[in-house]
């Protein structure tokens, strides 16, 4: 019980952080020069991990796919299956796990040294907002580029299979091509869009708190670092559940 | 003398330990207090307190007449321009070079152009004796530099206090005496201060007057002319003769 409570603790205060940046980002007290700093940082940077996940993924499905769907004829639906896979659910997810891999560790180690060595304190004393400063231009950078990075995902996953489905599969690639437009709808394109702006919440927000929340010195640093990226994937797990669910029912009440 | 700045009855427990239970004291006008004691005393709780880093449990902190305890983060931000903190490792941010530290307040609050900072920094970083260090990043530098930055940055913004924890410790001897006559330098100049440390010495060279934490509260107090009387409840806790 008592650990139920104290997890329902966290998610409150983590709420409240989340309100709190949100409120500095809609009152326009966020520099500009530390949102682009952050972009390049979480954004820029993050591209050869993305651009490694996507081939490898990419490859891996395609060549899984069409090696089990080829013992029931089912060699054509590769494409089909493919583009909905990627652009629905492999690469927000994939993209949002790399991402509170390397980003959320980043931001929770960053956040965590500065409150240990007091720099978090010294921007209070001056006078400044630590959500202000630290927190608000990590969420900005992230709700824009969790966003790109997906997008690069899905098209390089995509490239990556068609590759594989002509070389192994001996699936023309303008069939491919042709099969992924006729198969993939606009609101199946922006599902996994929207997705991934609630995985940048997911990530920059508990990575902060646990970064604001050091304790223990450089012990405590480490500490956060392992509770982001714990935190970060398992709420990008729970909440893709919903999600999906959610864009299932949304999809069932057009039909009506 | 005015009072300027003044603690109230203050009481701060962490969890079941109590730090403060009714520890109160007046700062005047252009005056430098020192506040001794011994280690875990909470004597830099009594600094974070002035400066609203820390919430009292109960009490105040009155500010030129008003109470700033119960104050909101954004509302404090005002008399942060007022009440400098030099924290006492620096707390530099280490991401930004010295100039770029010690500009920040300046960009933060006050509409300069960047000659006029350029101009403020190079003047403060020679009277503090770091002519070169602008271009530098804080893991360059040594200890006393970086203590001495701290300062730097903490008086940008010309304060009315300046709140020291700690500023000579861990210092050699020629360090010591810069920050001592940094401190003496701003006493000349107006400025007010509040100056936390265990160096007798030094708090005897600067101080107007010197208070003694102990059992949770002020229980004595210094003047200058008490610095000769080696019976002092102060000198004798200082040099160990009393516990």
């Amino acid at each position: 019980m008592n650990k139920i409570n104290q997890f329902l603790a966290v998610l409150g205060e983590c709420f409240y952080l989340f309100k709190e940046a949100l409120s500095k980002c809609f009152k326009g007290k966020v520099q500009a020069h530390l949102i682009t700093d952050q972009i390049k940082e979480i954004g820029i940077n993050s591209i050869p991990l993305i651009v490694i996940t996507a081939l490898s993924s990419g490859f891996v499905m395609t060549l899984q796919f069409g090696l089990g769907l080829e013992k029931f004829g089912g060699k054509p639906y590769v494409p089909k299956v493919m583009s909905l896979a990627v652009f629905m659910e492999l690469s927000p997810v994939f993209t949002a796990l790399m991402c509170a891999a390397r980003v959320g560790a980043g931001i929770a180690s960053e956040v965590g040294s500065m409150k240990v060595t007091q720099q978090i304190d010294a921007l209070r004393a001056l006078g400044s907002s630590p959500v202000g400063e630290i927190i608000s231009p990590r969420l900005i950078a992230c709700l824009i580029s969790f966003p790109v990075l997906t997008m690069l995902t899905s098209f390089l996953a995509l490239f990556a299979s068609c590759s594989v489905a002509y070389l192994e599969l001996g699936l023309d690639p303008l069939f491919f091509y042709q099969k992924v437009v006729d198969t993939v709808t606009l609101w199946e394109f922006s599902s996994g869009f929207l997705k991934s702006y609630i995985f940048a919440i997911c990530v920059c927000i508990p990575a902060c708190y646990f970064g604001f929340n050091v304790k223990e010195g450089t012990k405590g640093v480490g500490r956060a670092t392992t509770l982001a990226v714990v935190s970060g994937s398992v709420l990008i797990f729970i909440t893709d559940y919903f999600m999906t669910k959610l864009f299932w029912m949304t999809e069932t009440w057009k039909q009506f | 003398m005015e009072t300027i700045l003044e603690l109230r009855d203050f009481h701060k427990s962490y969890g079941e330990k109590k730090i403060h239970s009714g520890t109160a004291f007046k700062l005047k006008k252009g005056e430098c207090l020192g506040l001794l004691g011994g280690s875990g005393t909470g004597k830099s709780v009594v600094l974070r307190a002035l400066i609203g880093l820390e919430t009292p449990d109960s009490g105040e902190v009155i500010f030129k007449g008003k109470t700033l305890s119960g104050l909101s983060e954004e509302d404090w931000f005002e008399y942060r321009k007022s009440i400098a903190y030099v924290f006492q490792n620096g707390a530099l941010f280490d991401s930004l070079s010295v100039y770029e530290n010690l500009a920040y307040p300046l960009r933060r609050h006050q509409d300069l152009p960047e000659t006029e900072i350029s101009k403020r920094i190079q003047n403060i970083l020679t009277s503090l004796d770091l002519p070169d260090a602008a271009a530098l990043f804080p893991a360059e530098l040594s200890g006393g530099m970086q203590k001495r930055v701290g300062l730097a940055r903490s008086l940008m913004l010309k304060p009315e206090v300046v709140l020291f924890d700690e500023p000579t410790a861990g210092l050699d001897p020629k360090n010591t005496i810069v920050i001592q006559d940094t401190i003496l330098k701003l006493k000349k100049l107006g400025y007010t201060s509040v100056f936390v440390t265990h160096d007798m010495a030094s708090a005897m060279r600067v101080c107007d007057r010197i208070l003694l934490l102990k059992n949770k509260k002020i229980i004595s107090e210094a003047t200058s002319k008490d610095y000769e009387n080696k019976n002092h409840p102060i000198f004798k806790f200082m040099t160990g003769e009393e516990n």
